[in-house]
């Protein structure tokens, strides 16, 4: 049974370096595999090959990959810990209280940019909070986390609005996070997020047993021994780590975090074993390949990714939703 | 064996149960019955341990039961919660689940634990469709899919909130008859019904519950006697020849 789990993840592992590499050829400027490969091994710093590749192409394709990969394990994370298909951190508020922290460090912490990923996941995580303490006070019914999710993603995004109108010179334009894209990513800001990754990546892989038995509920998680409040605090601590470098590196990217977990869903339905790495190469996949796009398909104008994003994200919404109701109408309420 | 000494507890400043007193015996299949509202979800809850006791005590085999581990008690205690949404997971991993409370510090499932989550499978004959998304079952394949997972846990105790809501008649007995067969292999087994007839029928003994009231305990013969389904539930059973109960209102 675990085959099927397998088959995508290897179809997955041949996809992805074949976007990567094509993300590293093509552009303004095509770059052929042998000059990729000669700027590679020869290291000649001054070459055409070598900045293009090392300062453009490169830092984009690791940012795009860090930041798909990232959304689709916080997207995996809070979709079982809040037993909740339609969480995800753009919809429920916390990629919201990463962007604000961010903008905030950005504006009043201009040199530091290390300040950035870790104001980040202070927002985030406080978002993520709110949002749970919100829907647990008042019913935490599945509607009723998403509903308090986007009224504060709301409430964070007129913070933000606030911010940038009192502070227009500012080094981000508001647009440009907003919608979410790779363009300014150095690597210099790839390795100060890679920690935050690999922590949030680590805590869902190595309490992977324990994040599906709170996905059933907190009452069946406390009749097996398990604490739900402990271990969904430690869940959204992970979540809001990796909400906060995807925020940190590519702005507020929207449905990456809903969509991703949701392919890999439709992938190996009831599997739990292989959903997560699944989930984080959709991510990675669906970003790169949206990057790659956005860049080439009108040149030499540059679509934000973010708006290709939503335009494939909004309809695949959609659809979930259509196709959630038509599952349910034999469920209990 | 679990003994419930003068217990209240309930949620914030509202309590539910107030200094109720019971014992759910070992080898003894006991049924919770009661009007709606009366606490008998709340008092599976507080044996579990997911409600503190606001005042009295519960002792597990002797012991009270806040002396006990997480662990620990979902070693001895199981509990099958009632209203469910379905995970997203095959029913042997839901299943596999159960050995939760047991695993050791690699928390993985040693071949022992398999051979026990096989054995629950095959118990609850939710071998068949063991590979399949639970989402994808009906009510009754699912219910058998949790069963399996509560077998799997082999708690000495087992506590179920409305397991036969969703099933067919035939189920009904089929889940009542396994209940049994768990109970007479010495384990305390307690089970909220709202179905008063097939809890007169098939329990060893009953709990019935009123709000604000004491829990009233006996074998169903001797609550038959003392006029329990009328001055509690406001009707009237009667015993057909094959031994099953009627239900006609007064």
């Amino acid at each position: 049974m675990r085959r099927n789990a397998r088959l995508p993840l290897i179809i997955l592992l041949l996809f992805l370096p074949l976007i990567a590499l094509l993300n590293l050829m093509l552009g303004a400027s095509g770059l052929s595999l042998a000059e990729i490969w000669q700027a590679l091994i020869l290291q000649n710093t001054f070459s055409r090959s070598y900045v293009i590749l090392m300062h453009i192409r490169l830092p984009r394709l690791l940012g795009a990959l860090l930041t798909g990969g990232s959304l689709a394990a916080a997207g995996y994370i809070l979709q079982n810990v809040l037993g909740n298909p339609m969480a995800s951190p753009g919809l429920i508020g916390v990629n919201s209280g990463a962007g604000l922290m961010a903008l905030i460090a950005m504006i009043f912490l201009p040199q530091a940019s290390a300040a950035v990923p870790l104001l980040a996941f202070l927002g985030a995580l406080l978002a993520a909070l709110l949002v749970y303490f919100v829907s647990a006070i008042t019913g935490a019914s599945k509607s009723t986390l998403i509903l308090s999710g986007v009224a504060i993603s709301a409430l964070l995004g007129a913070c933000m609005d606030a911010l940038v109108t009192f502070f227009p010179d500012a080094a981000i334009s508001r647009s440009a996070f907003s919608i979410g894209g790779f363009e300014n990513i150095t690597l210099s800001r790839i390795f100060a997020v890679c920690p935050f990754v690999f922590i949030g990546i680590g805590l869902a892989a190595f309490f992977s047993r324990e994040l599906s038995i709170l996905s059933m509920g907190d009452e069946t998680a406390s009749g097996l021994g398990l604490s739900p409040i402990l271990f969904r605090f430690l869940f959204l601590i992970a979540a809001a780590l990796l909400s906060a470098a995807a925020v940190s590196l590519g702005g507020l990217i929207g449905f990456v975090g809903l969509i991703a977990p949701h392919i890999a869903r439709l992938m190996t339905p009831g599997q739990n074993k292989g959903r997560l790495p699944l989930s984080i190469l959709c991510g990675m996949a669906l970003c790169a390949l949206c990057d790659l796009i956005a860049r080439t398909a009108f040149a030499p104008y540059e679509l934000p990714v973010g708006i290709l994003l939503a335009l494939l994200g909004v309809p695949f919404f959609l659809s979930l939703l259509f196709g959630q109701k038509r599952r349910n109408r034999h469920d209990h309420p | 064996m679990i003994i419930l000494d003068r217990l209240s507890t309930g949620y914030d400043r509202n309590m539910i149960l107030s200094s109720v007193s019971a014992t759910l015996a070992d080898g003894k299949l006991t049924g919770i019955i009661g009007p709606n509202g009366c606490g008998k979800s709340t008092l599976l809850k507080a044996i579990c341990g997911i409600l503190p006791a606001a005042e009295g005590k519960i002792l597990l085999d002797g012991q009270d039961i806040r002396s006990l581990s997480r662990r620990k008690k979902a070693q001895k205690i199981s509990f099958l919660p009632q209203m469910r949404i379905p995970p997203d997971m095959t029913v042997e991993i839901l299943a596999s689940h159960g050995r939760y409370p047991h695993l050791g510090a690699r928390r993985s499932l040693s071949p022992a634990d398999q051979a026990q989550v096989e054995k629950a499978l095959l118990e609850t004959q939710a071998i068949s469709f063991r590979h399949q998304p639970l989402q994808q079952l009906s009510g009754g394949e699912r219910q058998r899919a949790y069963l399996a997972m509560l077998l799997a846990q082999n708690a000495s105790h087992m506590l179920l909130d409305e397991p036969t809501t969703y099933l067919d008649p035939e189920s009904q007995f089929e889940l009542m008859g396994l209940l049994r067969r768990l109970a007479r292999e010495g384990r305390a087994v307690a089970v909220v019904l709202h179905d008063l007839p097939l809890a007169m029928h098939e329990c060893d003994e009953l709990l019935v519950m009123e709000k604000d009231k004491p829990i009233i305990q006996g074998p169903p013969e001797e609550l038959l006697e003392k006029g329990v389904p009328e001055s509690i539930f406001h009707v009237k059973l009667h015993k057909t020849e094959a031994g099953y109960y009627a239900i006609s209102k007064i």
